[in-house]
């Protein structure tokens, strides 16, 4: 896993790189992503969103359908979830800090 | 959180499940030895899923094998005890612990039809109080988990069963949950006995404590509520670390309580010096676990004043808080027996017994819970990293590699959680440290 961190309007934004093999693992997202978090919070930096592949995304969207019928936003670990773009670099997001 | 898939691998345990094939490739506890009596009556066990029956010949050896007789199927929990054999009720087929038809009364005399049906029996090993058997292909056998205790005596060993009403998986995670120790199993009493025995030791210059009375019961010389949680894979699992300011000297010292994962459903939480003790959770069926707290005197016999506290606080009393089958009184039926009155006066769930109310909240979760509307925090760092490690050991295992835990030897007997009060710069991994260093904690 690679993970750069962005910038958002409200706070940083966690960027996950799975390992070959680990594209499709929630587990292991949740796992790495809450490993970041942790970090972030003793460094005192911000976090609020995760930005995840296009297949991850659509499995969480899928996982949480409940929750989206009722109105609720997309989040893991209470970070908001965000689909990377096609063509998206993290390291492009840090060069836009 | 999980996907619905992931958690449908995660915690069905039938024998054409993926996890179900997984989990029969380790030693499982069947039942506990004190449930035979040679010569006496078979005892219906389920496990993954499936209906057994375990007995003791008149000369000591056990068997375990499917329930159903090879014949038309009548149960041989009711069978005749017979000559170190199972004898059916209806026809008098009699079967060996290893599923040899030994007899088939009611057949010609010169018929070789026995020499030709094998009832399905599974490979077993008594140790450590436990019947244990291995219900996976024979040529995948994996060595015996020689734990520090399975080599003792009855007399030094208490285990202490239950039957949860709820998925394996959930009953594992609150194994691998330090954080909850502070709300579940929190009480005024109990608070104010570890603040005085924690004053106690100051006083005599002792150890800030082990985490333990004279009795081998935890004493908890914190209330932190919010511990700090460090996590290390090993090659069978993990260790973890609960990291807790103590009720004095935060300045100086750190509370830290070691438990280990060994996959398939163990967990290594901490004992004090001189004893050992182990939980496991093993799957009765997808919606039923056989809860395991096994503790052992490493040194000497269990007296009866020991052996009565520990039942008395995990609330497995047999006969009045647990019936002959292991099954709790308090149950979700009853809502767990909670006293509201006790919640005001000490408890903080109003539920007696720390196990019951491990039990109730498990429970209280549904049969299996449907991890895709769960919200994890960071506080859950090893349920999160237990899951992604019993997954990806999935993946492997189906793309053909042994399950996690069976591809080197394991250090079973030195593997031993521990919670230590230590100087504030001392590295957790001080404490709990396997012995072997071969293949324990990297």
């Amino acid at each position: 896993m690679r993970t750069v961190p962005g910038t958002s309007e409200a706070g940083q934004t966690i960027h996950y790189l799975p390992e070959p093999g680990e594209e499709g693992s929630v587990a292991t997202l949740v796992d790495c992503a809450r490993a970041l978090l942790v970090d972030a919070l003793e460094d005192g930096r911000r976090v609020d969103s995760l930005m995840v592949g296009p297949s991850l995304y659509a499995a969480v969207q899928a996982a949480k359908r409940r929750e989206l019928r009722a109105g609720r936003p997309l989040t893991v670990l209470g970070l908001h979830l965000r689909p990377a773009t096609i063509g998206h670099r993290p390291d492009a997001a840090e060069e836009h800090r | 959180m999980l996907t619905a898939e992931e958690n449908h691998r995660l915690t069905r345990v039938g024998a054409d499940t993926p996890m179900g094939r997984v989990l029969r490739r380790y030693w499982l506890p069947a039942l506990s030895s004190a449930e035979l009596e040679a010569g006496g009556a078979p005892k219906a066990v389920r496990l993954l899923g499936e209906d057994l029956v375990a007995f003791r010949g008149a000369d000591g050896h056990v068997g375990v094998m499917e329930a159903a007789c090879p014949h038309r199927g009548a149960s041989l929990v009711i069978a005749r005890n017979e000559d170190c054999a199972l004898q059916c009720l209806y026809h008098g087929w009699k079967i060996a612990p290893d599923g040899r038809i030994l007899d088939m009364p009611a057949e010609p005399e010169n018929s070789r039809y026995a020499e030709r049906i094998r009832q399905i029996a599974y490979r077993v090993h008594e140790a450590g109080s436990l019947v244990w058997v291995y219900m996976g292909p024979p040529e995948y056998e994996p060595e015996f988990p020689a734990w520090d205790w399975t080599d003792k005596p009855a007399e030094q060993i208490l285990v202490l069963k239950a039957i949860a009403d709820c998925n394996w998986v959930q009953c594992l995670e609150g194994a691998i949950d330090s954080a909850h120790q502070t709300y579940l199993h929190d009480s005024r009493s109990r608070n104010e006995r570890d603040l005085a025995y924690a004053q106690w030791a100051d006083e005599k210059g002792l150890d800030p404590t082990d985490g333990f009375d004279g009795t081998g019961q935890i004493v908890r010389p914190w209330a932190d509520g919010r511990p700090r949680l460090e996590v290390e894979d090993t090659s069978y699992g993990f260790w973890y670390a609960a990291i807790r300011k103590p009720l004095f000297k935060e300045d100086q010292f750190k509370n830290v309580r070691v438990t280990h994962f060994v996959a398939p459903f163990h967990a290594a939480i901490p004992s004090p010096a001189g004893w050992s003790q182990l939980i496991m959770h093993v799957p009765v069926d997808d919606v039923t676990t056989a809860f395991y707290h096994v503790r052992c005197n490493l040194d000497a016999p269990y007296d009866d004043e020991t052996r009565a506290v520990h039942t008395e606080a995990a609330g497995l009393v047999p006969g009045r808080d647990i019936d002959g089958e292991f099954r709790r009184v308090a149950n979700k039926s009853n809502l767990w027996l909670q006293d509201r009155e006790e919640m005001k006066r000490d408890r903080f769930s109003g539920i007696r017994g720390t196990v019951t109310e491990d039990h109730a909240v498990q429970e209280s979760m549904g049969p299996i819970y449907d991890r895709t509307r769960e919200h994890l925090a960071t506080s859950d760092l090893a349920v999160i990293r237990m899951r992604r490690l019993l997954l990806q050991s999935l993946r492997r295992f189906e793309s053909g590699e042994a399950p996690i835990g069976l591809t080197a030897p394991v250090p079973y007997a030195s593997i031993r959680g521990e919670e230590r009060t230590v100087p504030v710069d001392q590295p957790w991994q001080t404490v709990g440290r396997v012995l072997d260093e071969t293949a324990g904690p990297a």
